[in-house]
């Protein structure tokens, strides 16, 4: 078991050291509704697995693999609940009322495959291509081409709305 | 909608989302929601136990030495897989409480299959061995005290009606609830398993 003091300042400069990081996962891995839930699981499934660490590996890969587990537990916890409560309100209006820019962000960004979500994303993020030609290793040309059919079927998608 | 006007509405969410905080004040946040987590835990295990003793003890107070064999057998019987249920429910919500999310990735994800089996199981357990003969008790209980065949027949006629219920319930869940989860994480073990083999040696 680890001295609590010493488990105190672990986690403190941990999460001083990761906030961010934090931060990046819980954005990518839940609802925009539940962003800061899954920040307070990951620090809470930290907090708890601090006790068992013995310094193995680094302390910020053991962090990362608490958050990488804890939110992929939080995300199917997550998905099932939402599917579950779609079932019970299935009416439209409802849908429809509840719809504002950031919810339309995750129900268009949902419907993207692979490449175009991270495209989607950071371009989100406010990314220049020259920047997400390096983060995703995908020419310039490429994610121009992948952006603009991006914009186009978000268009058609929210013309109405 | 255009998508300029939803870009800067996420900027200006993730600017309000990403604010400094001191580690310190995270520090204590968190240490207190992980005890009121521990506390909420236990305050809901225990009353779940005490509702079910309470429900039991009341069951096991109609018990009468004067009453019929078979209506005293009954309610023994029904009391014992009452019982049972309960604890089996108990045990589980206790195992499935320990979680390991520092482990690798793949190891994690046979945990959580291992948990959600483990449900599954009991559920099925419960409806398949502890279920029907609870109201075969339940109904030889009530029988053997009944003054009239009408009545013999209404107490069959509620615990096949109960017995439906229940087990349409059990359906419910484990379609909705349990297989889904399950399905998702075989995908994703198959997946680790294809990702390993596909790597060279």
């Amino acid at each position: 078991m680890i001295d609590p003091r010493e488990k105190d300042r672990l986690f403190a400069e941990t999460i001083a050291r990761n906030n961010r990081r934090l931060g990046v996962i819980a954005r990518n891995n839940a609802p925009i509704d539940s962003w800061q839930d899954l920040e307070q699981e990951i620090k809470i499934a930290f907090w708890e697995s601090l006790d068992t660490y013995r310094e193995r590996s680094s302390l910020g890969t053991f962090f990362f693999s608490v958050a990488k587990n804890t939110a992929k537990e939080f995300r199917r916890k997550n998905h099932n609940a939402r599917k579950r409560d779609e079932s019970f309100y299935p009416n439209p209006v409802f849908v429809e009322l509840d719809r504002d820019p950031l919810r339309a962000v995750e129900e268009f960004r949902a419907t993207l495959g692979g490449l175009d979500w991270q495209v989607f994303t950071l371009y989100l993020d406010d990314l220049s291509y020259a920047e997400m030609s390096a983060a995703l290793g995908v020419e310039e040309a490429n994610l121009r081409k992948r952006m603009s059919r991006i914009k186009e079927q978000f268009k058609e998608k929210y013309r109405d709305f | 909608m255009e998508l300029e006007q939803v870009k800067a509405a996420w900027q200006r969410e993730k600017a309000m989302y990403f604010h400094e905080v001191d580690p310190k004040a995270i520090l204590a946040d968190t240490k207190q929601k992980a005890m009121k987590r521990h506390r909420d835990f236990n305050r809901q295990q225990m009353t779940q136990i005490l509702c079910g003793l309470l429900c039991l003890g009341m069951m096991a107070s109609g018990y009468r030495r004067a009453d019929p064999p078979i209506s005293n057998a009954g309610l023994v019987l029904m009391l014992l897989c009452l019982a049972l249920m309960l604890a089996g429910s108990v045990i589980l919500k206790y195992r499935l409480r320990v979680s390991h999310p520092w482990l690798p990735e793949k190891e994690f994800v046979a945990e959580e299959r291992e948990k959600i089996a483990a449900r599954i199981a009991l559920l099925r357990r419960n409806v398949k061995w502890f279920l029907i003969p609870a109201l075969l008790g339940f109904v030889a209980w009530q029988a053997g005290l009944a003054h009239s065949a009408k009545m013999v027949i209404a107490l069959v006629v509620v615990a096949t009606l109960a017995c439906a219920g229940i087990f349409w319930f059990y359906r419910w869940k484990l379609r909705k609830d349990l297989l889904p989860i399950l399905e998702d994480i075989d995908r994703e073990l198959e997946y680790f398993r294809n990702s390993s083999k596909s790597r060279p040696e």
